[in-house]
């Protein structure tokens, strides 16, 4: 059983906060793309789905392929997006073209699942953005 | 013709995630590259944690300053890698860091048209 040992803890259990779901279906995607286009990606992202629960962070990338990737590691940013599941699909491409993972070198991008979250919710798209 | 919103999607992937002292990752790497890992991913942290309570003087030596790794891997081959990974970076000692494996629903990458045209068309 739960007992407050101070009057802020006793304070905080009388408020009325509205806890997110216990369990609902959410979509984890983490993208590793050259260093630079991060910004770039979560503004597409914000403007065109409305996503504003991404986070970026810098990574350093190493490959196999060839003796230079071995040696040297390329400079990356580890974008991670968490979405309601039935965004996952939509986000997944957006940020595949966004951040050009389409080309040699550039990177990939995955899906997982998680099955609590919170802060998810889509921005309302502003009329002005998308045209 | 290879079409500009096509993506190829590979699935039954492993993300692996393995958080060590800082210093350890290239080991790390190098383990998994000789498992048969394409790639891995390296970033830093700081990992706080019950080290000084739990560790007694074992928690001294411990560095908060942490790397962490992230190898894609295909999932019939994501055990090895584990295993390789786990004995490299000495997980079985504590305080050392930690490693975990999630499946991947689905993952992305540039995949040249003449590998995709070998595995042919899954619509």
């Amino acid at each position: 059983m739960y007992r407050p040992k101070s009057r802020r803890d006793s304070a905080v259990m009388t408020e009325p906060v509205e806890l997110p779901p216990l369990r609902g279906d959410y979509k984890v995607i983490t993208c590793v793309m050259p260093a630079g286009r991060g910004a770039a990606v979560m503004e597409t992202l914000r403007r065109e789905q409305g996503v504003v629960s991404a986070s970026v962070h810098h990574a350093r990338g190493i490959g196999t392929h060839s003796l230079r990737h071995r040696v040297y590691s390329d400079e990356k940013q580890v974008l991670t997006a968490v979405v309601a599941a039935e965004h996952g699909d939509a986000v997944f491409e957006l940020i595949y073209f966004a951040a050009g993972i389409n080309a040699p070198h550039a990177g990939m991008v995955m899906m997982g699942h998680a099955f609590r979250a919170a802060g998810t919710a889509l921005l309302p798209l502003v009329v002005e953005d998308v045209q | 013709m290879k079409q500009r919103d096509e993506i190829v999607v590979l699935t039954d992937a492993v993300l692996i995630t393995c958080i060590v002292q800082r210093g350890v990752a290239d080991a790390v790497v190098d383990a998994a590259t000789e498992a048969g890992a394409q790639g891995a991913t390296i970033f830093y942290a700081r990992g706080t944690g019950v080290r000084q309570k739990h560790l007694g003087v074992l928690g001294i030596t411990v560095n908060a300053e942490k790397e962490v790794i992230y190898i894609v891997a295909p999932s019939d081959h994501a055990d090895h890698i584990f295993e390789r990974v786990y004995v490299a970076a000495k997980l079985d000692t504590p305080g050392m860091g930690m490693i975990y494996m999630a499946l991947l629903e689905k993952m992305a990458t540039y995949v040249p048209p003449e590998v995709a045209a070998r595995f042919g068309r899954h619509d």
